[in-house]
C-alpha cells in the first residue's frame, strides 16, 4: 500500500542504519591485525557470540519464509521451526568445542590438515561452501530489500543497494570484529521484533484459546496432524514422511554450516563457544517462538483486518498477497513471502511495523555480513594464497578479503535483481548441499579415527550434484522440490523436503568409501582427530 | 566412533528425539490432532511444542551440553 508509512516506522529504520553504520566505523582498527580481522582476535564472549550465532544462522527466510510455510502447510510445519532450535545444542558437543581448541582461521583449515592435503582437498570442500555463500548471500540480499520495500517503500532495486552499500561498509571496514558486534545486536533485535509482533497477536485474539478458535474456524484443516481421516493441511502433510523430513532439513544445520562453524573460531576458550550456543538457543528460541504464532495465524488476520481485504476484488489471504506481489512489482519473492509483513500491517500499529523493520532488516543483513566473511576468507585467503600462491595476497591479507567480499556482494546483487525460486526454497536446498557434501568429512573426520580423505572428496563431489540434480527435477518435474524426486519412477507419492534423504546417504557412503581406502597417518589422527575429542 | 563424546550428549539426543516422537506418535494417533485437549487451560500443542519442545527443552539441552563438560573439565584441572 503505496503512501501511508508512518513517521514512527522511518525513525526505526534511520536508528537502525545509525547503529550499523557506527560499528562498522568503530571497528575500523581491526583492519590492523589479520586476527582481529578473519577471526575477531578469538576474545568473544559468550553472549555476544551466542547473539551473533543467532542472527547470523536464523537467515531472512526465517521472517519470510518460515511464517509462509506455516501459512501454507498448516500445524505440521511447527516441527520443522522446533527441530531448527532443538539442533542447536547438538553443535556444542559435535564441532564447536573440537573447533575451538583447534582454532583454524578458514573453514577449509580442518580439511586439509585433517586429510592431509593442502589443495585438492581445499579445492573440492571449497565448491559447495562458495556456492551456497553466493546463493545465502543473494538470498539475504532479496530478503532486506523486501523488508525495505514492503515496510519503507522504498523501490526494490534501490532497496538493495541501500543494503549492498550498508553491509559492505561494516564488513569491509571491520571484518569479523564489525560482523560480530553488528550481529550480537541484530540478534536481541529479530528477537524482540518476533516477540513483539506474537504477543499483540495474542493479545488481539484474547489469548491461546481465542486464537486457536479463529485459526480453525477460518482454515480447519489448519491442525490436522498427517494421516487423519478428516483429509489434510497440505497433500505434503498428507503422511508421515512430510513431517519427519521436515523436521530433519535445517536440524543439523548449525553444527555444519560454514557461517556458524566460524563463529565458533572466534570464542576465548572452549567453555565460552559451547556456553554461547545456550544464548543462541535463547534468543533464536524466543524468536521462534513468536514466528510460530505469527506463521499460524497470519491466513486469519489477513483475511478478517487487513484494510485491503473485499477492495480490488480481493477475497481472501492468498490473492491479497498476490495483489501486494503486483504492488511491488517484483519477481523476487512468491506471493506468500509478503504473509508476515501484510499481517504485521493488518494489526495497525506503527511502532510494531517499526520494530519489524529493524528485525527484519538485522536478521536478513546478518546473514550477509556472516556469509561475506566465510567467503572472503575462502577465496581471498584459501584460493589465493594457499592455493593459487599469489604473492600479492601473501603480503596483503586484508586487501585480498576486502577485494573479495566486494566482489562477491556485487555478483549477488547482480543475482538479486531478477533471482529463482522462491526465499525459502533456496535456503533449504543449501542446507541439504552443504550437510550432505562437507558434512561428513567434518563430523567424521573429528568423530572417527577411520575417516579418510578419498572418502572426504568422493562424499564432496557426488552429493554436491546428487543433491542439485535431484532438488531441480523434483522441483522441475513432479511441480515441488519436496517430492522424492523417483515417485513417477516407483508410482507413487512419497514427502521428502527438500530431497533432505541424501544426508545419511552420505554418511553412509563415506562410512563405506573409508573403510576401502587408506586412512591418514597415525600422528594426524592423533592431532586432529583425538586431541580434539578432549577439552 | 564418536569415541571420547561426552555421555551427555547421548542423554540430550535421547531426551530430545524421544520426545519428539512420542509427541508425533499421539499426534497422528489422535486424527483430528492434538488441538482439542487442553493443557494449563490451552490447547495442548501451543504448551508441548510451541514453548515446552521449542524453547524449555532446547534450553534445558544447551545448558546441560555446556555446565557437564565445563564442571568435568574442572575437576580434572583441581585434580
Amino acid at each position: 500500500m503505496p503512501g501511508d508509512i508512518h513517521p514512527v516506522v522511518v525513525a526505526f529504520a534511520i536508528a537502525y542504519f545509525i547503529v550499523m553504520f557506527g560499528i562498522g566505523w568503530a571497528s575500523r582498527k581491526a583492519a590492523l591485525s589479520p586476527s582481529e580481522y578473519m577471526v575477531a582476535g578469538r576474545k568473544v564472549g559468550a553472549f555476544v557470540n551466542g547473539a551473533a550465532l543467532a542472527s547470523t544462522y536464523l537467515s531472512p527466510a526465517s521472517f519470510l519464509g518460515l511464517p509462509a510455510f506455516v501459512f501454507l502447510l498448516g500445524y505440521s510445519f511447527w516441527w520443522a521451526m522446533i527441530a531448527i532450535i532443538l539442533g542447536m545444542p547438538i553443535a556444542a558437543l559435535l564441532t564447536a568445542a573440537p573447533l575451538r581448541k583447534y582454532a583454524p582461521v578458514s573453514f577449509t583449515d580442518y580439511y586439509a590438515d585433517r586429510y592431509e592435503d593442502e589443495k585438492p582437498v581445499r579445492i573440492i570442500t571449497s565448491i559447495p561452501v562458495i556456492i551456497t555463500g553466493i546463493l545465502y548471500v543473494t538470498l539475504a540480499l532479496i530478503g532486506t530489500a523486501l523488508f525495505m520495500m514492503a515496510i519503507l517503500q522504498i523501490p526494490y532495486v534501490w532497496s538493495l543497494v541501500i543494503a549492498a552499500i550498508t553491509v559492505l561498509f561494516y564488513v569491509y571496514l571491520g571484518g569479523m570484529v564489525s560482523t560480530t558486534w553488528s550481529n550480537a545486536f541484530q540478534g536481541v533485535m529479530m528477537a524482540i521484533a518476533a516477540v513483539c509482533v506474537a504477543i499483540v497477536v495474542l493479545v488481539t485474539f484474547g489469548g491461546f484459546n481465542g486464537l486457536t478458535e479463529a485459526i480453525a474456524t477460518n482454515n480447519p484443516k489448519f491442525f490436522l496432524p498427517p494421516h487423519s481421516s478428516k483429509g489434510f493441511s497440505h497433500p505434503i502433510m498428507a503422511g508421515w514422511t512430510g513431517l519427519v523430513s521436515f523436521f530433519f532439513v535445517w536440524h543439523y544445520g548449525f553444527a555444519t554450516m560454514p557461517y556458524t562453524v566460524v563463529r565458533f573460531f572466534t570464542t576465548m576458550d572452549i567453555n565460552t563457544a559451547r556456553r554461547s550456543i545456550f544464548w543462541c538457543v535463547f534468543l533464536g528460541g524466543a524468536m521462534y517462538w513468536g514466528l510460530v504464532i505469527i506463521g499460524s495465524a497470519a491466513k486469519v488476520i489477513l483475511e478478517t483486518m487487513h484494510p485491503l481485504m473485499g477492495q480490488h476484488g480481493i477475497k481472501n489471504a492468498v490473492e491479497l498477497l498476490g495483489y501486494l506481489k503486483k504492488v511491488y512489482a517484483t519477481n523476487a519473492a512468491a506471493v506468500t513471502d509478503y504473509s508476515m509483513i501484510a499481517a504485521t500491517r493488518a494489526l495497525d500499529q506503527p511502532w510494531l511495523m517499526g520494530i519489524l523493520v529493524a528485525g527484519g532488516l538485522s536478521i536478513a543483513m546478518s546473514t550477509v555480513a556472516g556469509w561475506l566473511v566465510v567467503t572472503q576468507v575462502v577465496l581471498g585467503r584459501d584460493w589465493m594464497v594457499k592455493i593459487c600462491n599469489n604473492k600479492w595476497a601473501s603480503e596483503n591479507p586484508i586487501a585480498a578479503m576486502r577485494l573479495w567480499n566486494t566482489i562477491v556482494l556485487v555478483i549477488c546483487f547482480l543475482l538479486a535483481i531478477n533471482p529463482p525460486g522462491m526465499v525459502l526454497d533456496l535456503s533449504g536446498w543449501a542446507f541439504v548441499v552443504i550437510i550432505a557434501s562437507v558434512g561428513p568429512g567434518l563430523i567424521l573426520g573429528i568423530w572417527w579415527d577411520r575417516a579418510t580423505k578419498a572418502a572426504h572428496l568422493s562424499t564432496t563431489i557426488i552429493f554436491t550434484i546428487a543433491t542439485f540434480c535431484s532438488w531441480l527435477y523434483a522441483r522441475i518435474a513432479l511441480g515441488s522440490p519436496h517430492w522424492f524426486f523417483l515417485n513417477k519412477a516407483f508410482g507413487w507419492k512419497i514427502a521428502t523436503a527438500h530431497q533432505v534423504y541424501w544426508i545419511p546417504v552420505a554418511f553412509i557412503f563415506f562410512i563405506i568409501v573409508s573403510l576401502l581406502t587408506k586412512p591418514a597417518s597415525q600422528e594426524t589422527i592423533q592431532k586432529y582427530s583425538l586431541d580434539l575429542r578432549r577439552d | 566412533m564418536f569415541k571420547g563424546m561426552h555421555p551427555i550428549f547421548w542423554i540430550g539426543l535421547l531426551i530430545m528425539y524421544s520426545l519428539s516422537i512420542i509427541f508425533w506418535i499421539w499426534e497422528i494417533a489422535s486424527d483430528v490432532g492434538t488441538i482439542h485437549t487442553k493443557i494449563f487451560g490451552i490447547p495442548a500443542p501451543w504448551v508441548y511444542g510451541n514453548i515446552f519442545m521449542l524453547y524449555i527443552v532446547s534450553l534445558f539441552i544447551s545448558w546441560m551440553f555446556y555446565y557437564f563438560p565445563a564442571k568435568n573439565s574442572g575437576q580434572r584441572k583441581e585434580e
